[in-house]
């Protein structure tokens, strides 16, 4: 089988996994094996080699993503569609090649629409990406597929691409082992390599590798993504010219250009992974930061910290609830009496002792879940004022959950107790108890 | 009715004959001896849509910059969206989905509006194709599929339906494969056509700026409700089709951009490409529509201290809500016009002055009755009491005219309430609060001037430096000096400004007044024979009194300041015949607007006189008394006891109470009691259940469990 070159080039650093793809493939005519898994980290280019192979080739074959076929129906008519050549138009209504609900009819309609088509001695592929939401549909897909040649007894192969091991497949019987392929993860100079590719027009390549080599200085140690590398270089490059832009510096003036970048760099470290701002904000963001640097007065601070980004407004009373629901998550039922009655004897030295190790325990193990009149036993007794039991506060309880400050567990009737749990982290809560002046931890068990 | 006879069991639909549509008017109208009921009710209605619609105004007003940003943003990525898969800026842009966080704050019953608001925008702006999801809606990928992929097919083209009907657009929902290939189909079909002049003459005759693809909307009203599976498959399968459909999402978040990152892992999110839009905070919108409709003349309905001070707290203790905050208002206004007779006259000045003429000797001995009338009757000289408390028409007269001098209180008040916020927002520590409306809460309490917070602010502003002092005196003079001043008012304005000048020239008056108090110093000797304690007292005092010009202005300038706002902001309950225009059941309202469910059902059971009012039930709510129903009986039992309650022990306690009324003369085998009692007992017994006082537990045979804590 002749392979063009173009191949190559379109998917860089994947020679090898290319080559034993196409080994395998063999000629067209040629049974190829059964199914083949292939997996690897997100962004290894496992869909690309995959398609390009298949494109390039011209071979017969079908993408189904698993998570966009979310019924079994809605796969089997997919492939159906595209091996019989149906498209879904508004001439035919938009309706498929068959109905088909289930495997039987699938293998049945799945041979007739292969005897149809002109290439019935090639190979014919089905690509199943994301094929680790198969194992959550009926127990006999994922056997069936793997012995689809079997079955359909056609010159066929089903390609399984998933980002976790084979291992975690084998549920139930009847499998036939795949021919594993496992795609291995862009060192960093193949990373350099591809996203050299990115090259805007208006530069050299020299140019922008340099300055991809910048970039990765600063972010391999934190991030390995292709994708998010590659969206952080696509985001900082406006900024890396700009001083060649403004006539500066030129383009071989490296140190320059680098201490220009690199406090943006740094800040950007911050936001990795977050993608909270478009490209379009993170520009407006640079610029008005130029700007207050440049002494002009703006009041808005470019990119907010932490603490900022989580803050929420809440109504009085909620932020009493919050703050009942995050004492009686993270104290133990029986210290209760200890923090909220008036003349609650000290601890003694012995359960000091015993505290000493489960220290800072329950911090770690994460809330725990309390019933409903344990929360507000807690927050009658936080609130000053008396406060009467009206609808608005149980309403208050129920949107804190529907805001998924609070989780409802378990209990579905709603008169058999239901307990909760509270989701909030300790510099949350904290936050909230300084508005309305309470101490939180000063009520922790944990602390005291 | 042929089928009542018929052999098969089935239940059947009988429709009843058209029943007669329940009239608010006839509520109104309940008394025929009112005569005023029906122009009440006529009031109240015009009243409340005249507020209607104002607070709407406001409320599209409220939101129309972020709204603005948000149509700029959803055309702007669309604007990038082409067909060509060669094109290179394209393939850069299809990586990430589109997506504007709106962060819209907790108080999530007021979102409904907005969101119908926007989407009605982007419809009208952007495009024709937007489609909503509500989270309850999507318990799957499945619905939510369905929902939007409906919404979008579905949508009827308003230019391609009157242009050509051969190509119909209407597809049957029902039958097609929900999938997005399916949409992507459609949209090619519809918008990929090599040319199609015919649609680009229509949509501009239409004055529709829909560009040649128009974008894909994709609404999600609340972030946080849908279950985290379902929206990350959602955004991978939009991902997959960004290709060839330009989607954009709009995500409504209640709390903060950090859900999305706890909904969606960093896989799913790096597919979106986010700009956060912070929707302004509910407190705003609440306080402009306290401005526009309860601090203004225009509108003569107010709502009384307490009634004010109540949704207030509801707001801002409870929901943040707005909406209901509205709601409560017009609950107020209804209850008004509904329970007061003299609200009749609760209307515009000329309106109000037409209706006096117009009632009967009834309605003005209500008017009589009212509380505020009496104490003016007797603030009067008794020639006049006698005249008013018998002569209709003299009273018609002096009503007439109180109204007239209402009408000016409230035109006078509402500026002066402003001067006075402006004067005491900035103070240290806000001793009457930093918002107006705290400020009019405390004028609506009583009288102002005689409060602690009051004597505290002006007590600070006599503190005040001369810049602060002109800036202040400045923004009073801006403010009385616009439009809905009346004339009695005209003059302050020039006063004050006069203070100004006062203030500015005052370097020149230092030098002039600075030599004469020094003469008068001189002069007054101090006394020959003193002790010590009085000599250092006098010499205080005279060092006190030692003021500069400046303090002598100052001084002035806050006495002045505190005259005026005394004499305009008097309480509106010292106004004769208040009670037309302010509403003050408190209770009224908290009973309606902020129920207590706990507290009735317990109340019902401890003291069903309370609800039933059957004298055999009167002063039984301490004692278990047998003639109580039997569930209230069993209940406060059932308060006795701890944790867990013997079922048998229960029955022996109810049999026995039961048997004091029947006088106990009939022995029986207590191992065998009675059937009917029995019976009565379970009953009971299963309606606590169902109120949620007690369930069935594992813990004990013949036990239940109590779910309420606390004794009798």
């Amino acid at each position: 089988m002749e392979v063009p070159e173009s191949l190559y080039s379109t998917v860089p650093c994947r020679r090898q996994q290319t080559d034993l793809l196409l080994a395998l493939f063999g000629e067209k005519t040629h049974y190829t094996c059964p199914s083949i898994f292939i997996y690897g980290h997100t962004a290894t280019g496992k869909s690309l080699v995959v398609n390009t192979v298949l494109q390039k080739l011209k071979l017969p074959h079908v993408q189904v993503n698993c998570v966009e076929c979310y019924t079994a129906r809605l796969m089997y008519e997919h492939i159906l569609n595209q091996a019989g050549g149906v498209v879904p138009s508004p001439e035919n209504d938009y309706a498929s090649y068959a109905r088909c609900d289930n495997m039987n009819e699938f293998l049945r309609l799945f041979k007739q629409a292969l005897k149809e088509t002109d290439k019935e001695e090639e190979t014919f592929y089905i690509v199943l990406d994301k094929a680790e939401r198969l194992r959550d549909m009926d127990m006999n897909i994922l056997p069936a597929f793997l012995r689809l040649q079997e079955l359909a007894s056609g010159n066929l192969c089903v390609i399984l691409i998933s980002e976790i091991v084979w291992e975690k497949f084998r549920r139930g019987t009847g499998f036939v082992e795949p021919f594993v392929v496992h795609f291995s993860d862009y060192s960093k100079d193949d990373l350099c390599e591809i996203m050299a590719l990115d090259c805007p027009v208006d530069y050299s390549e020299d140019f922008y590798l340099s300055y991809i080599k910048l970039l990765m200085n600063v972010f391999y140690q934190v991030c390995r993504n292709l994708g998010e590398l590659r969206h952080l270089a696509i985001l900082n490059f406006p900024k890396f010219v700009e001083p060649i832009k403004s006539g500066e510096a030129g383009q071989g003036d490296v140190r320059k250009l680098w201490r220009n970048i690199e406090p943006h760099l740094k800040k950007a470290l911050q936001t990795v992974y977050l993608r909270e701002v478009s490209s379009a904000q993170w520009e407006r963001m640079q610029q008005e930061s130029t700007a207050t640097e440049s002494g002009a007065s703006s009041t808005s601070t470019p990119i907010p910290s932490n603490v900022a980004r989580a803050n929420v407004e809440l109504p009085f009373y909620s932020k009493y609830l919050l703050i009942a629901a995050y004492l009686a998550s993270y104290n133990p039922a029986k210290s209760d009496r200890r923090f909220f009655s008036k003349n609650a004897g000290k601890f003694s030295r012995r359960s000091k002792l015993a505290k000493k190790h489960e220290r800072t325990s329950n911090q770690l193990l994460g809330p725990k879940p309390f019933p409903l009149d344990r929360l507000m036993a807690i927050f009658y007794s936080i609130v000053e004022e008396r406060v009467a039991p009206t609808a608005n506060i149980f309403l208050q309880i129920s949107s804190l959950v529907t805001l998924q400050l609070l989780a409802q567990i378990a209990s579905d009737d709603q008169l058999d107790g239901p307990k909760f749990k509270c989701l909030v982290s300790l510099d949350f809560i904290k936050l909230i108890a300084r508005t309305v002046h309470v101490d939180v931890v000063r009520y922790l068990y944990d602390f005291v | 009715m042929s089928t009542a006879g018929s052999v098969s069991k089935a239940c059947f639909v009988f429709k009843s004959k058209q029943k007669k549509v329940a009239n608010p008017e006839d509520y109104f109208c309940h008394d025929t001896s009112d005569s005023t009921a029906q122009t009440r009710h006529r009031a109240f209605h015009t009243l409340w849509d005249e507020l209607n619609t104002e607070i709407q105004i406001l409320q599209s007003d409220l939101n129309t910059r972020i709204f603005d940003d948000l149509i700029q943003f959803t055309q702007n990525a669309s604007s990038k969206f082409t067909f060509d898969p060669d094109d290179s800026t394209h393939q850069r842009v299809a990586y990430e989905i589109p997506t504007a966080a709106l962060v819209t704050g907790v108080n999530m019953p007021d979102h409904d509006v907005m969101f119908a608001n926007l989407i009605s925008l982007v419809r009208e702006k952007v495009s024709l194709y937007v489609a909503v999801l509500k989270s309850n809606d999507c318990p799957n990928v499945k619905s939510v599929m369905v929902k939007s992929i409906t919404q979008l097919m579905g949508n009827k083209d308003m230019m391609d339906d009157s242009i050509d009907d051969g190509d119909n657009t209407t597809v049957n929902i029902k039958k097609i494969n929900c999938t997005m290939s399916t949409l992507a189909a459609w949209y090619a079909d519809k918008f990929n056509k090599p040319s199609s002049p015919k649609k680009k003459r229509s949509s501009s005759g239409e004055g529709i700026e829909t560009s040649r693809c128009p974008p894909l909307v994709i609404v999600l009203e609340d972030l946080e409700g849908f279950p985290p599976h379902v929206l990350q498959d959602f955004v991978l399968i939009c991902s997959n089709h960004l290709t060839d459909l330009p989607i954009v999402l709009i995500l409504g978040i209640a709390t903060a951009v950090t859900a999305v990152h706890r909904v969606l892992p960093h896989s799913v999110s790096s597919l979106l490409c986010i700009e956060r839009f912070q929707a302004p905070p509910s407190t705003n919108y609440l306080t402009q529509v306290i401005n526009k409709v309860l601090m203004t003349p225009r509108h003569p309905f107010k709502l009384d201290a307490k009634v004010f001070q109540l949704l207030l707290d509801i707001f801002l203790y409870h929901d943040f809500s707005v909406l209901n905050f509205i709601r409560g208002l017009q609950f107020g206004l209804m209850d008004h016009f509904y329970s007061n007779p003299v609200s009749c006259l609760c209307c515009p000045l000329e309106d109000s002055l037409e209706t006096v003429k117009t009632l009967n000797h009834q309605n003005l001995e209500e008017m009589r009755k009212t509380a505020s009338f009496r104490k003016y009757v007797e603030s009067q000289p008794s020639k006049d009491q006698i005249l008013l408390l018998t002569d209709d028409k003299h009273l018609k007269k002096v009503v007439a005219d109180l109204l007239y001098s209402m009408d000016n209180y409230h035109r006078c008040f509402f500026p002066m309430l402003d001067c006075l916020h402006c004067l005491v927002k900035k103070l240290p520590k806000h001793p009457l609060g930093k918002q107006v409306r705290e400020v009019y809460c405390e004028c609506l309490k009583g009288n102002i001037s005689e409060t602690e917070a009051y004597k505290d602010a002006f007590s600070l502003l006599k503190a005040m430096s001369k810049d602060e002092m002109t800036i202040l005196l400045h923004q009073c003079i801006d403010r009385l000096a616009q439009e809905d001043v009346p004339e009695e008012l005209k003059s302050i304005p020039n006063n004050l400004r006069e203070f100004v000048n006062r203030f500015e020239n005052l370097e020149d008056l230092t030098q002039t007044v600075g030599d004469t108090t020094g003469d008068d110093e001189n002069t007054e000797a101090l006394p020959k024979k003193t002790d010590m304690h009085t000599l250092r007292k006098t010499l205080l005092e005279r060092k006190k009194k030692k003021l500069t010009v400046y303090e002598v202005i100052r001084t002035d300038t806050v006495e002045y300041l505190n005259e005026i706002c005394s004499k305009y902001l008097a309480c509106p309950r010292s106004q004769p015949l208040h009670e037309i225009f302010y509403y003050d059941s408190a209770s009224e309202i908290r009973r309606h607007i902020n129920g207590a469910p706990r507290t009735a059902i317990q109340t019902a059971l401890s003291n069903p006189y309370f609800y039933l009012q059957n004298p055999s039930l009167q002063g039984e709510s301490n004692s278990v008394s047998p003639a109580l129903p039997d569930v209230c009986i069993i209940y406060k039992l059932h308060l006795e006891c701890g944790r867990l309650i013997n079922m048998y022990d229960w029955l022996q306690a109810f049999i026995t109470l039961i048997h004091t009324r029947e006088g106990a003369e009939e022995e029986e085998d207590p191992k065998q009691p009675d059937k009917k009692l029995q019976a009565r007992f379970i009953r009971a017994v299963s309606e606590l259940q169902f109120l949620g006082f007690i369930k069935p537990t594992k813990r004990k045979t013949d036990h239940v469990a109590r779910l309420t804590w606390g004794g009798c």
